[in-house]
């Protein structure tokens, strides 16, 4: 108990000097407005990633409409700001997305998770963020295709810092608890959990629900942000581009996933320079990687300050 | 009932191209467990060569069909080569990343080298329209529809009479026990892998002939169409992928033809989701144990 | 007199496959009972049929347990571990990626509640759950002399351990009946003295009834207070280790011409 008070405290204090690390940045010029904006989005998905790897990587189910939750959150927000525009509203439409993203998820998992396994699931999935993106395609309140423009700015660089930290925190204590090891159970082997007494779709669900309520949470600031929005923005390239990260940074690894959006964050914005011979570029350097390195960057390796503070033998775990 | 039979006809043809891009998916899913994310892009790259070798070289129809059937099977068999099989003993999720980078790379690629503009299509057969009792068949309908289903049959033929394809199945059910039994597992693999892009690239052409409309991200769409008809008909069965492609087709067409053309795409997730939900192995999935 | 588990006329059918053909036993508190047969004679099966993994065909299960009587014939596998009925496997099934010590706390997860808020705000009674988890398992692990591979990851460790652990974790579940499937499949003859030692420890120390199916007869003959014969899906024989090493019908059956 007392040693945990070190580790807690270590990581606030890296939360905090980071911040005002970038703020310095911020003010001394080194951080422009073009770079700010590159933080901005690896931010974003870094809320995206982690989520989705809790899905695949630790309750080890393959889910490929992670797009589809991202859009709920912000269409939410674009919508509930829009008429009520304030920091409250900006809340209260997170708030709004997150019900919505993890009642969506509640139904599909439960419906889905019972039967379907792997590729089947993940197909299953990707129609489910299809059907999503189908209705906010053909909906007068979300603008239709076009989309929906003059968001409100609720939502700057210290805002989705502070959810990249919150949307962490809440995941990485959700994993390092009795739900995560039931999950990571259910994972290595549905049928030796069931003969444990654990409630095998119950917790696939729970993993399902809270991976899709960080996506509404990075749509909502996407949305805030970008300050517009159209379907196109949430299709099947999106969820894959968030798979990417994922896999990238190793399955199973949250350090992993933060490492990967910071480099693919960092790649897309160098390549801006390159034109039209971006994309083959990233394209290259995606299969070369997982060529190379199969099991991502870091495979499941987990940065942790239990590994580099010494405590005495009797605290540990 | 005229526009009925009319929605019939033109889902019969959509329906057709389908089919033959989910045979690819289907069997190479069959054999390696690969959503195989760049075969949309086969059918572009098949698409492509037609345009080519009939705009440069003036190639009749035919021929056309057999270049783009045999550089779309080459590209097949070198993508397997180079991105998949160092990955074999890999985790899948990473043989299905480097799928969506080759994906990637197949689509900017072209884009790159061509222009990323639509072009039209050579009219490399004149199309002739025949009106029977109001409804309106196009020669090129008819040669869509007689080209895919020759095309399945030639492949029914080769899975179940010949060696090569008894070597696909035994690989797809158990590919250590077939290597014990004196198969060569590659070979195995790189024969699908040329078989389902050569249909790939022929459905790339008839695309070409029916749209007259071509670009390089022509693939992506149709590709997930095309693997959710493989995954509907039960993956690893040919006659499952063949009904799982005209029922999409013939889904899209109807919807259209009601003017709730905005909803097609989530009907047919939706249908998807309720046949995986019913029939998790699809229609065909569990009924018929031929596996490729 | 009420047994603590009561098996009648089970039948288990795969399409035309009788694999267990209108078996009935029974268990007694503290029991130390076997189940042998040939192999395919349907053992697994019945102990799949019994630990909910698969729904009999026609037949009942009956519990009888706090004074009250549970129907386990419709029950999951989930229910039925919370009834107290837990198993290990023939082909060892550990989580092969979690510590030691993981494997152990999470056969406690439907033993302790710790709600989603209170984890994820990592709430006192948070750690209070944790604590109370990880010195349970502690103990576990201290008396089957796993403490110092507590943080070894399952599938690093040697064969024999793996085993020991798999029960360790089925014990954590609280279980009023273990049911070890081959516990000494692929053990030599001392691993297989200390394994008997320790089955009966466990049935002893944790006071509870143990069904094993085993093909060591020396292990058997040793242990079981009584034995089912199975062969062919049906009960051949039961009775005690004596009775069972006389019956001609065993031995023809079972062990085979030549045996002795």
């Amino acid at each position: 108990m007392k040693a945990n008070w070190k580790y807690i405290l270590s990581w606030l204090i890296m939360i905090i000097a980071g911040f005002y690390l970038i703020n310095i940045l911020i003010m001394v010029g080194v951080i422009d407005s073009f770079i700010e904006n590159m933080l901005v989005m690896i931010g974003i998905n870094i809320i995206l990633a982690t989520g989705l790897n809790l899905i695949i990587g630790f309750s080890g189910q393959f889910s490929l409409g992670h797009a589809g939750f991202m859009a709920i959150g912000a269409y939410t927000t674009a919508i509930i700001t829009q008429h009520f525009d304030s920091e409250l509203g900006f809340i209260i439409s997170l708030i709004v997305g997150i019900v919505l993203a993890s009642i969506i998820a509640l139904i599909v998992g439960t419906a889905t998770f019972i039967r379907l396994k792997g590729d089947y699931l993940a197909i299953a999935t990707l129609g489910v963020a299809e059907i999503i993106r189908n209705i906010i395609n053909n909906l007068k309140i979300t603008g239709g295709s076009a989309g929906m423009f003059n968001i409100p700015p609720l939502s700057s660089w210290p805002t989705v810092y502070i959810m990249v930290c919150l949307t962490t925190i809440v995941l990485l204590n959700f994993i390092r608890s009795r739900n995560g090891r039931a999950i990571k159970a259910v994972r290595e082997d549905e049928l030796a959990a069931e003969a444990m007494g654990i409630n095998t779709t119950k917790w696939k669900v729970e993993a399902f629900i809270l991976g899709g309520a960080t996506a509404a949470i990075a749509g909502s600031m996407q949305a805030a942000y970008v300050q517009t929005i159209s379907p196109s923005n949430f299709g099947i390239m999106e969820s894959i581009s968030i798979l990417v990260i994922v896999v990238l940074g190793g399955v199973g690894s949250m350090t992993g996933t933060f490492l990967a959006a910071i480099v693919l964050g960092i790649l897309d914005t160098v390549l801006q320079n390159f034109g039209a011979l971006r994309m083959v570029i990233y394209a290259i350097a995606l299969i070369l990687i997982m060529l190379f390195k199969p099991s991502g960057l870091l495979g499941n390796w987990e940065f942790s300050f239990k590994k580099i503070i010494p405590t005495n033998k009797k605290e540990r775990d | 009932m005229q526009t009925f039979l009319q929605q019939i006809i033109n889902a019969l043809s959509l329906g057709s191209i389908y089919a033959l891009l989910a045979l690819g998916y289907s069997m190479v899913y069959g054999i390696i467990k690969l959503i195989n994310f760049a075969h949309g892009d086969i059918y572009m790259l098949g698409a492509f060569t037609a345009y080519f070798v009939i705009n440069i070289w003036h190639f009749n129809f035919i021929t056309a069909l057999l270049a783009a059937m045999v550089i779309s099977a080459l590209s097949g068999v070198l993508i397997e080569y180079f991105a998949y099989r160092p990955l074999r003993k890999s985790p899948r999720i990473a043989v299905l990343i480097t799928a969506i980078g080759v994906s990637f790379l197949l689509e900017n690629g072209m884009s790159y080298l061509v222009g990323s503009n639509a072009r039209s299509f050579p009219q490399v057969i004149a199309q002739v329209n025949y009106s029977m009792g109001g409804i309106l068949i196009s020669n090129i309908q008819i040669l869509i529809l007689g080209i895919a289903l020759i095309l399945m049959v030639l492949l029914q033929l080769i899975i179940k009479k010949t060696k090569m394809g008894r070597a696909m199945r035994a690989v797809s059910v158990d590919p250590d026990a077939a290597e014990l039994v004196g198969i060569n597992v590659n070979q195995t693999i790189s024969f699908t892998f040329a078989l389902g892009s050569a249909l790939a690239g022929a459905a790339g052409i008839l695309i070409g002939m029916y749209y007259n409309s071509i670009d390089p991200l022509m693939g992506m769409t149709p590709g997930i169409k095309a693997f959710v008809a493989a995954v509907l008909g039960g993956i690893g069965s040919v006659p499952g992928a063949a009904f799982g492609g005209f029922l999409i087709g013939i889904l899209e067409t109807l919807f259209q033809s009601v003017g709730l053309s905005a909803y097609k795409d989530a009907v047919v997730y939706l249908v998807l989701i309720i046949i995986l939900l019913f029939l998790p192995a699809g229609i065909f999935g569990k009924n018929i144990k031929e596996k490729v | 007199m009420e047994h603590l588990l009561q098996v009648e006329h089970v039948v288990r059918k795969f399409g035309g496959l009788t694999a267990v053909d209108d078996v009935s036993l029974y268990l007694n508190e503290h029991e130390l009972v076997a189940l042998i047969g040939p192999n395919g004679a349907g053992k697994t099966t019945l102990f799949n049929l019994l630990t909910g993994m698969v729904p009999a065909t026609s037949g009942v299960i009956d519990l009888q347990t706090n004074k009250q009587k549970y129907d386990l014939t419709h029950k999951n596998a989930m229910q039925i571990a919370d009834l107290g009925l837990s198993r290990t496997f023939q082909n060892i099934r550990l989580f092969k990626n979690l510590s030691v010590m993981e494997n152990v706390l999470t056969a406690m997860t439907s033993k302790y509640k710790e709600g989603f808020m209170t984890a994820v705000l990592r709430l006192p009674s948070f750690y209070r759950t944790e604590q109370e988890m990880k010195s349970e398992a502690h103990q576990l692990l201290e008396i089957f002399n796993l403490s110092a591979e507590e943080q070894t990851l399952a599938k690093n460790l040697p064969y024999g351990i793996q085993r020991r652990l798999e029960i360790v974790r089925a014990l954590a579940t609280h279980p009023q009946i273990l049911f070890l499937d081959e516990p000494a499949a692929g053990m030599n003859p001392e691993e297989t003295a200390d394994l008997t030692d320790l089955i009966k420890y466990i049935q002893e120390q944790f006071k509870i009834t143990v069904l094993l199916i085993e093909h060591d007869m020396s292990l058997v003959m040793n242990l079981a207070q009584r034995i089912y014969v199975l062969d062919q899906g049906k009960v051949l024989a039961s009775g005690e280790p004596a009775q069972i090493k006389a019956n001609p019908q065993v031995i023809k059956a079972y062990l085979g011409e030549g045996a002795d």
